[in-house]
C-alpha cells in the first residue's frame, strides 16, 4: 500500500514538491547510504593500510606462530598471529558451547512456557544483560568471578581431569586463561541469543502449535518438534551472531585472557585474542609493519565478524518473512 | 517505467557513493606524504642571524641591556620576578607585541649572541661569551602574549604532571596562552608530532634513530622529568621489603625463576623466610613507555635478554601474564598471590605497596624514591647536540642511582615552527617547566632533572628557531 503511494506520487511532481516528500525521501536516503559508505570506507582503509604486511607476510600474518615486534640478535621481527587467532576461535567456542544451551532455554521458556506477569520483567532484565559495558564484565571477572572459578572449577579440574588430559592441565596460580574468558563470553552473548530465540519463536505461527497439539502431543513434544524446529534458521543465526559478539570481544577479553603470546596446550594457561592484540599494541606500535599487521588482523576479524553477522541476519529474516505469509 | 526511474536513482547515488569513496582513498595517500616534505626547507636558513646587523641601532643596545638585569637584581630569589626587571624586560619583548616583524628581529638580535655559543657563528664570539657568562644570574618571565593555542599529546605517564603545569601556566602566569595535551601513548604521541598534528609531543622513549633520520630530521628531545618503574609483589607472608638484584629479576620473567624461594631470590635476602609459591610475573599487554624503561633496564643487565627479547615498548615475552595499563598490572598483582609486575613508582604507593630495594651498578639496594631516581640520571656525559639529549639512564653508575628509570620526553621542533608566537608561548611554557615547575614534581611522584640535565635541556630548548631566528633567550639556570 505505502509502496503504491509513494511510487505514484514520483510521476506527480506538484503535489510531491508541496508536501516536501522528495527532499525527505533523497535526505533520508543519503543518511542511509552514509551507513553503507561507513563500513566500505573502513574495509577500504584497512584494506590500504594492511597492504604492507599482506605483501610481506600473506596469510602467515594470520597462521604464523611468532609475534614478536621487536627486533634482537637472535629473533627477527616476525607477525604471525596465530596464537591470537587460535585464543579468540577457542574462546568464542567455548563461550557459544556454553551460552547457546542456555540462552535457547532462556528463550523457550520466555516465548512458551512463561506467564506474561513474569515474561516482561524476565525479559526486561535479560536485554538488561545485553547494555552492561563490556568493561564491567571485565572489572567483574577480575575482581569477582577468577577467584571464585579458580577455587570452584579450575583448580579440582586441573588436579583430577587434568592429571590425563592435557588441554585441562594446570598450573592455574595466574587465574587467566581461555576458559574463564569463555564463560566470562558466554555470559556477555547470552543475552543477545536469548532475545534473538525469543523473537523467532513468537514468530511461529499458532496453527503450528495446534496442529501439534490436536493430534495428541505434550508440551514438549509441541515445542521440540514443531516450534523449534520451525524457528531453527532463526536459532541459529541467534547463535551466529553471539559468535560474532564473542569473537569481536575485546576489552574483557584483554582483562581475563591473560595476553600471552605463547601456545600452551591446557585451556586453563593464558592466551590472546585477536581483538584484544589489536586494541593493546596498535596504539604505540613499533615499526609501520607491526602497525600493518595489526591492522591485517583486524581486517580478518571485520571480515569475518561481517560475515558472520550478515549471514545471521539472512537467516533470522528468512525465518520473519517465512512467517508473515502463514499468518 | 517507475520502477525503471527508481532504479536509475539508485544507480546515481550508488555512483554517488563510490566517487565519494575513490575521492576519499585518493585523498588520505597524498596526506600521508605531505609532511614529510616540510621539515627539509628551512635547514638552509641559519645564515640569517648575521642579517641582524643590517639593524644596526637594535644590535648594540640589546647586548648592554642585558647585563645591566643582573647587576640591578643580583640576590633576587629566582621564583619571583622583581618588578623592576620585570618591566624592564617585558619592555624589550612586549611592546613590539604590536608591529611582530620587528619584534623578530629586535629579539633576535639579542639572542644571536647566545645562539652563537650553542652554534656556530666565529664572528661575535666574544659578545657571545659575555652574555652567556651574565645569563646565569638573570631573570626571565615568559611573554605575555594573547590568542595562541598550543596543542600536544603523548605519553600517559607524565600527563597528572602536564595537567597540573598547564593549568597553573594558563591560569596564573600566562592567561593568553591555551595548552592542550591528550594523553594517548607515547607511539601515538610521536606520529601526531611527526604528522604534523600537534605542536609538541610527548614521549617515555626516544623517536628512534631511523624515523628521526626519515621522517622528523629536526626533532628535539627535552627531557622533562625521570620516572621510576618498579617491581611490585604480592607476597602476604613476607613481612620484609624484599630486595631484588638484577639476576633475579631477569631470571622471573624469564620464566627461569618458578617459586620465590629461588636461590637466586634467596640469596638477596638473606634471613628471609621465602614462601614456596609460584612467582607469576605480571607484564603490560598494551605496548608503553614503562615497558620500554623495563625492557631497557633488562637488556642492559642481560646479554641473554638483549638478544633473545630485546628492549621496547611491547617485547615477545617469555613468561607471565599481560594486563592492560598500569593498573591493570596493579590490579592483578594485588589480586594474585605471588604475582610480580612493574610498574610507575605512583601506582604501587597509590595501592600501598612497598618500595622494594634493587641493586645498582655499583651494588647497592637502594629503593625507587625520588632522590635515587634522579640520580640514575647523574654521572652521565651529556651530548652538547641538542638534538641528541635523548638516551636511556637504566643502570645508572652512581652510587645511590636506582636502576630501573627514565626520561620523559617532550618533543619540540628545530626550525619548522611557522608561527614566531606560537613558538615563544611553547618554548617559555617548556622553559617554565624545566625551572619553577620542576618543584611540583615531587609532590606528584615524579622525580626531578639533575642539575646537568636540566641544562642541558634548557640548552636545547634555545635551539629552536623560527625563520632561522631563535625564539627563546632566557638564562640557563
Amino acid at each position: 500500500m505505502a509502496n503504491q503511494q509513494t511510487s505514484a506520487s514520483w510521476s506527480s511532481g506538484k503535489s510531491l514538491l508541496r508536501h516536501g516528500d522528495v527532499p525527505f525521501r533523497i535526505g533520508t536516503v543519503v543518511l542511509a547510504s552514509a551507513v553503507v559508505l561507513l563500513v566500505i570506507a573502513i574495509a577500504v582503509i584497512m584494506v590500504n593500510a594492511s597492504q604492507e604486511a599482506r605483501q610481506a607476510f600473506g596469510l602467515d600474518v594470520l597462521f604464523g606462530t611468532e609475534w614478536n615486534p621487536i627486533e634482537t640478535e637472535v629473533a627477527p621481527p616476525a607477525f604471525g598471529a596465530y596464537p591470537a587467532v587460535r585464543g579468540t576461535v577457542l574462546s568464542a567456542l567455548i563461550a557459544i558451547l556454553i551460552a547457546a544451551p542456555l540462552a535457547i532455554g532462556i528463550g523457550i521458556y520466555l516465548a512458551e512456557l512463561c506467564p506474561p506477569s513474569i515474561s516482561t520483567p524476565l525479559s526486561f532484565l535479560v536485554e538488561l544483560l545485553a547494555a552492561i559495558p563490556s568493561v564491567i564484565y571485565g572489572v567483574w571477572g577480575v575482581f569477582v568471578f577468577v577467584p571464585f572459578f579458580n577455587t570452584v572449577f579450575a583448580e579440582p579440574v586441573s588436579q583430577s581431569f587434568g592429571l590425563v588430559i592435557p588441554w585441562l592441565a594446570g598450573p592455574i596460580a595466574t587465574g587467566r586463561g581461555i576458559i574463564v574468558t569463555g564463560v566470562i563470553l558466554a555470559i556477555m552473548i547470552l543475552p543477545t541469543i536469548a532475545s534473538l530465540t525469543r523473537d523467532v519463536l513468537r514468530l511461529v505461527p499458532n496453527t503450528q502449535r495446534e496442529a501439534m497439539l490436536a493430534i495428541g502431543a505434550t508440551r514438549w513434544e509441541m515445542i521440540s518438534q514443531a516450534v523449534v524446529p520451525y524457528a531453527s534458521a532463526g536459532i541459529i543465526g541467534a547463535i551466529m551472531l553471539g559468535i560474532g559478539r564473542a569473537l569481536g570481544e575485546t576489552m574483557a577479553a584483554t582483562m581475563l585472557i591473560g595476553n600471552s603470546q605463547r601456545i600452551s596446550e591446557s585451556l586453563f594457561l593464558p592466551s590472546t585474542t585477536a581483538a584484544s592484540l589489536v586494541a593493546n599494541e596498535l596504539t604505540n606500535s613499533v615499526s609501520s609493519l607491526h602497525e600493518s599487521a595489526l591492522i591485517t588482523v583486524a581486517l580478518a576479524l571485520f571480515g569475518i565478524t561481517l560475515l558472520l553477522n550478515l549471514s545471521a541476519r539472512l537467516l533470522i529474516w528468512y525465518v520473519e518473512r517465512g512467517n508473515r505469509g502463514a499468518k | 517505467m517507475k520502477t525503471s526511474r527508481r532504479r536509475m536513482m539508485l544507480a546515481v547515488f550508488s555512483l554517488l557513493m563510490v566517487g565519494m569513496l575513490l575521492l576519499s582513498a585518493c585523498a588520505s595517500a597524498p596526506a600521508a606524504v605531505e609532511p614529510t616534505a616540510v621539515p627539509a626547507e628551512p635547514t638552509a636558513v641559519p645564515a640569517e642571524p648575521t642579517a641582524a646587523p643590517v639593524e644596526p641601532t637594535a644590535a648594540p643596545v640589546e647586548p648592554t641591556a642585558a647585563p645591566v638585569e643582573p647587576t640591578a637584581e643580583p640576590t633576587a630569589e629566582p621564583t619571583k620576578v622583581p618588578e623592576a626587571t620585570a618591566t624592564q624586560a617585558s619592555a624589550a619583548t612586549e611592546t613590539p607585541a604590536a608591529t611582530e616583524t620587528s619584534v623578530a628581529t629586535a629579539t633576535v638580535a639579542a639572542s644571536a649572541t647566545v645562539a652563537a655559543t650553542a652554534t656556530k657563528a666565529a664572528v661575535t664570539a666574544p659578545t657571545a661569551t659575555q652574555a652567556a657568562a651574565a645569563a646565569p644570574s638573570g631573570e626571565w618571565e615568559p611573554r605575555q602574549l594573547s590568542n595562541i593555542v598550543l596543542r600536544g599529546s603523548g605519553a600517559t605517564f607524565p600527563n597528572p604532571l602536564y595537567q597540573v603545569w598547564i593549568s597553573v601556566y594558563t591560569k596564573n602566569i600566562v592567561p593568553g596562552v591555551q595548552i592542550s595535551y591528550q594523553s594517548v601513548g607515547s607511539g601515538q604521541g610521536q606520529r601526531d608530532f611527526i604528522a604534523y598534528l600537534t605542536d609538541f609531543g610527548g614521549s617515555d622513549s626516544a623517536v628512534s634513530s631511523n624515523t628521526v633520520n626519515t621522517q622528523a630530521p629536526d626533532a628535539i628531545h627535552i627531557p622533562m622529568v625521570l620516572g621510576g618503574v618498579m617491581p611490585m609483589y604480592n607476597l602476604p607472608s613476607v613481612k620484609t621489603t624484599l630486595r631484588f638484584s638484577a639476576e633475579s629479576i631477569v631470571g622471573i620473567y624469564f620464566g627461569s625463576i618458578k617459586k620465590w624461594n629461588d636461590p637466586r631470590i634467596a640469596a638477596d635476602n638473606p634471613g628471609v623466610e621465602l614462601p614456596d609459591i609460584e612467582v607469576i610475573p605480571v607484564y603490560r599487554s598494551d605496548s608503553s613507555g614503562t615497558t620500554s624503561i623495563f625492557t631497557n633496564y633488562l637488556s642492559s643487565v642481560s646479554g641473554d635478554w638483549k638478544s633473545q627479547v630485546g628492549a621496547g615498548n611491547t617485547v615477545k615475552w617469555p613468561a607471565g601474564i599481560g594486563a592492560p595499563g598500569n593498573a591493570g598490572v596493579s590490579s592483578t598483582v594485588q589480586r594474585t598471590e605471588g604475582a610480580v609486575g612493574y610498574v610507575e613508582v605512583g601506582y604501587a604507593l597509590a595501592a600501598g605497596f612497598p618500595l622494594p630495594f634493587v641493586k645498582n651498578q655499583a651494588g647497592n639496594y637502594v629503593k625507587p624514591e625520588t632522590a635515587n631516581v634522579s640520580a640514575a640520571a647523574s654521572g652521565r656525559t651529556l651530548s652538547s647536540d641538542p638534538q641528541k639529549l635523548a638516551m636511556s639512564i637504566v643502570n645508572g653508575p652512581a652510587a645511590e642511582a636506582y636502576p630501573i628509570a627514565g626520561y620523559t620526553y617532550i618533543l619540540v621542533r628545530k626550525d619548522t615552527y611557522k608561527d614566531v608566537e606560537k613558538a615563544q608561548a611553547l618554548s617559555d611554557f617548556i622553559y617554565w617547566g624545566l625551572t619553577i615547575g620542576q618543584g611540583a614534581t615531587v609532590r606528584l611522584g615524579y622525580a626531578p632533572l639533575p642539575e646537568d640535565t636540566r641544562k642541558a635541556a634548557m640548552k636545547a630548548l634555545m635551539a629552536i628557531r623560527v625563520n632561522g631566528q631563535q625564539v627563546l633567550d632566557a638564562p640557563v639556570r
